[in-house]
């Protein structure tokens, strides 16, 4: 009886105890918000975003006389980099990074990559010669690989975490660290003012101006033949269904590549990589379904496609349903300077009749029988124009 | 005295079970209305019914049924897999999975991955990789447990011990398949209900019932009650500590690791389902509480999946794990849990 009468007194205090509890957090929340609010980083980031493309663009329009004592830059973190002389131990933490690099002509530069970079060729060649070492994943660098080549400058991803925190371990080391947009760019502009900051640390900004002159040339070839009407709506997916059924939200590159290649992203709504659902999918029906597939079994993929609930859609329908394995789902994924070889993949993918079939090896295309076929036709039609 | 308690009691469990009940069809019903589609309600309901039913309506509809089936079996699985986990080990803090079973499954999948991608294609046969991987999980566990003298004490630690380093592992194997298969990995097995297809339920239902069996022919819930007054008076009344301690632990790694297997790691309501139907049936009775948490964790499972695909409808940010949802649901009821804990 003593026990229920303690329990009976003690459940108003508990209650009480618990009100004011509440209203404690209640009060510490509306009084917390007016002080994080001013602090906060996204305000931050988006004042920093539009300066930082002007400010690079405005630099290099100047004049090149007055450019002799320091070269300085600003990251798409925000961050100002100052240079005695061009960097010669150079660092890519991602292969679209290593892509630039090469494409600016500063291969002899470079000392490191990820095990990821494999484009242009000529970098497996320098890596197998030893000239330049392996320093890990792109998600996973190694730190101490980093420090071990003794880089003056290691340049990384705003969109990849692990880049961003080995930031002040590089720091502390004494090593440059230059943040690009690289995955987190939203256009072609992000991409270009991408190079524009790698070439000015190398004091080749004429270089850059070409090579984005001529991947600008070629985006508009394409784009003037994209019809104004009747565009597809696509999907894509990064990875097969069962692992998650991944798409690419409105504000990332692939957006801007099926946009400007004439299709419709039905995940335009989310941003960054959302996980839909199927019932999303079937809803929006699209017209065809783009899947980054690298190194999976293609007859294994497609038929776990037919046997989900994708295979109601009109892309499965008309045997529109492809899949990108090695170089097709690097250039679609990497956001350098292949970006226009990437709109034109879309671009061939969406409307075969105008562009023809799609001559990249590794786009494999199912037909409504699914059964597999494999589109090999005379390659590299495109490569040719990228030699440098 | 204790009669009337007893008439009381029973009074309650049977009143709750039909309130529960009630409110899980509510639940079911508004599960099944809302999804991304928006086709009207009554569309739904007609397709539901087979009044009559389009093409395009009859697969959403069978979709958005596997959905809200796939999150009440979990659920419910779970909640059960959490009261048969604490009764064992006789301690409120525990949950399905610390008997290893997630981690195991993880290590398993990522293995096979690691020798052949391709395997992430065929969703049956990595269903049932995973699920092996959590049985291995529950033998090992249960092994070093009975050479510790087979207690429910010593199950727990072993438990520990087993899903510690099999995170670990499966945590490196995984590291090493990012260089063949370039997608982040952090969210496999993060529980989704999101990519479940109808015939998966299978799975689910046949451990559910398996499970179910196994319990009332080991009548395992009275050894349980027993159990709460210590090891000696378990053996009093004829039962085998080691032998009660073994089945339950088999049956919540069947339970759990299934619904791993298939749905992908859901915390919280296997730690919290059986605290919350403790609560408003104020007693321990294995007997009743294992029965109400099928419902009530099937309702919060139900209830988080609901959240999930809202928010995924009216934000821009996609689908939200199933695990995220239900540990934001259930975090402040831990909070809840360790002031009323402290009070003792």
């Amino acid at each position: 009886m003593d026990k229920g009468n303690i329990s009976r007194s003690a459940l108003p205090m508990v209650l009480l105890a618990l009100i004011v509890l509440a209203a404690g957090v209640g009060i510490g929340r509306l009084v917390a918000p007016v002080y994080v609010s001013e602090t906060t980083t996204i305000t931050l980031t988006a004042v920093v975003t539009r300066p930082v493309t002007e400010v690079v663009t405005r630099v290099t329009a100047t004049p090149v006389t007055v450019i002799h004592e320091r070269i300085s830059v600003v990251d798409s973190l925000g961050r100002a980099l100052a240079f005695d002389k061009p960097p010669s131990r150079v660092i890519s933490l991602a292969p679209s990074i290593t892509e630039i690099l090469f494409a600016l002509g500063l291969s002899n530069r470079v000392i490191g990559v990820t095990s990821f970079c494999n484009y242009p060729p000529e970098v497996s060649k320098l890596v197998s010669e030893g000239k330049i070492s392996v320093i890990g994943g792109f998600w996973n660098p190694d730190l101490e690989k980093i420090l071990a080549a003794k880089p003056d400058l290691v340049i990384g991803s705003t969109g990849t975490g692990p880049h961003l925190r080995l930031k002040d371990q590089l720091e502390q080391a004494g090593v440059n660290v230059l943040y690009i947009r690289g995955s987190s760019a939203i256009d072609k502009h992000e991409v270009y003012s991408d190079i524009t900051t790698v070439a000015k640390i190398f004091q080749i900004e004429k270089a850059a101006e070409e090579l984005i002159a001529r991947v600008e040339r070629e985006i508009s070839a394409v784009e003037a033949q994209i019809p104004k009407t009747g565009k597809p709506k696509v999907l894509v997916l990064l990875g097969p269904p069962s692992w998650g059924l991944y798409s690419a939200g409105g504000n990332t590159f692939i957006e801007w590549v099926l946009k400007t290649a004439g299709g419709v992203n039905i995940a335009s709504k989310f941003s960054g990589w959302p996980q839909l659902d199927y019932e999303f999918i079937i809803s929006q029906n699209p017209d065809v379904i783009i899947v980054s597939a690298h190194g999976i079994d293609h007859k294994a993929l497609l038929k776990e496609i037919a046997e989900s609930p994708l295979a109601a859609t009109n892309a499965f329908k008309n045997g529109k349903i492809y899949l990108l394995d090695q170089e097709a789902n690097d250039i679609l994924m990497r956001p350098g300077p292949r970006l226009s070889q990437a709109v034109r993949v879309v671009a061939s993918i969406l409307y075969p009749d105008i562009f023809g079939a799609v001559d990249i090896p590794a786009v494999i295309k199912s037909s409504s029988e699914l059964s597999v076929s494999i589109v090999q036709t005379a390659v590299r039609r495109l490569e040719a124009t990228y030699s440098t | 005295m204790a009669h009337q308690i007893a008439r009381a009691t029973r009074l309650r469990f049977f009143t709750l079970s039909i309130l529960l009940t009630f409110m899980l069809l509510t639940l079911i019903a508004v599960s099944v209305s809302i999804g991304a589609s928006m086709i009207p309600i009554d569309k739904v309901f007609l397709c539901l019914l087979r009044v009559e039913c389009d093409e395009s309506a009859r697969l959403i509809v069978e979709l958005r049924v596997a959905r809200t089936l796939a999150a009440l079996l979990t659920g419910g699985m779970l909640a059960v897999s959490g009261v048969l986990v604490q009764g064992i080990s006789r301690n409120p803090l525990a949950d399905p999975f610390i008997l290893g079973v997630s981690s195991t499954a993880l290590a398993a999948l990522s293995a096979f991955l690691l020798l052949d991608p391709t395997l992430i294609a065929y969703r049956q046969l990595s269903i049932l990789i995973a699920f092996a991987g959590a049985l291995l999980g529950y033998f090992l566990t249960t092994s070093i447990s009975l050479l510790a003298g087979g207690t429910g004490f010593s199950l727990i630690l072993s438990g520990i011990a087993v899903s510690a380093l099999f995170s670990g592992v499966s945590h490196v194997l995984l590291f090493l398949v990012q260089d063949k298969l370039r997608h982040p990995y952090v969210f496999l097995l993060m529980g989704s209900t999101s990519r479940v297809l109808p015939q998966d339920l299978v799975y689910l239902a046949i451990s559910l019932v398996l499970s179910v069996a196994i319990v009332f022919a080991f009548n395992i819930p009275k050894a349980l009650n027993a159990y709460l007054f210590g090891e000696s008076y378990l053996a009093q009344l004829g039962y085998r500590v080691r032998i009660v301690a073994t089945v339950s632990a088999f049956v919540a790694s069947l339970l759990a690791g299934s619904s791993v297997a298939v749905v992908g790691i859901v915390g919280f309501i296997g730690l919290a389902a059986p605290h919350i139907t403790r609560i408003i049936l104020r007693t321990s009775d294995h007997r009743a509480t294992i029965v109400l948490s099928l419902l009530t964790g099937s309702s919060l499972a139900i209830l988080s999946d609901i959240v999930a695909r809202l928010v995924s409808i009216a934000s821009a940010r996609g689908e939200i794990p199933l695990g995220v949802v239900t540990s934001v649901i259930g975090a402040p009821f831990l909070a809840y849990l360790v002031i009323k804990g402290g009070k003792k």
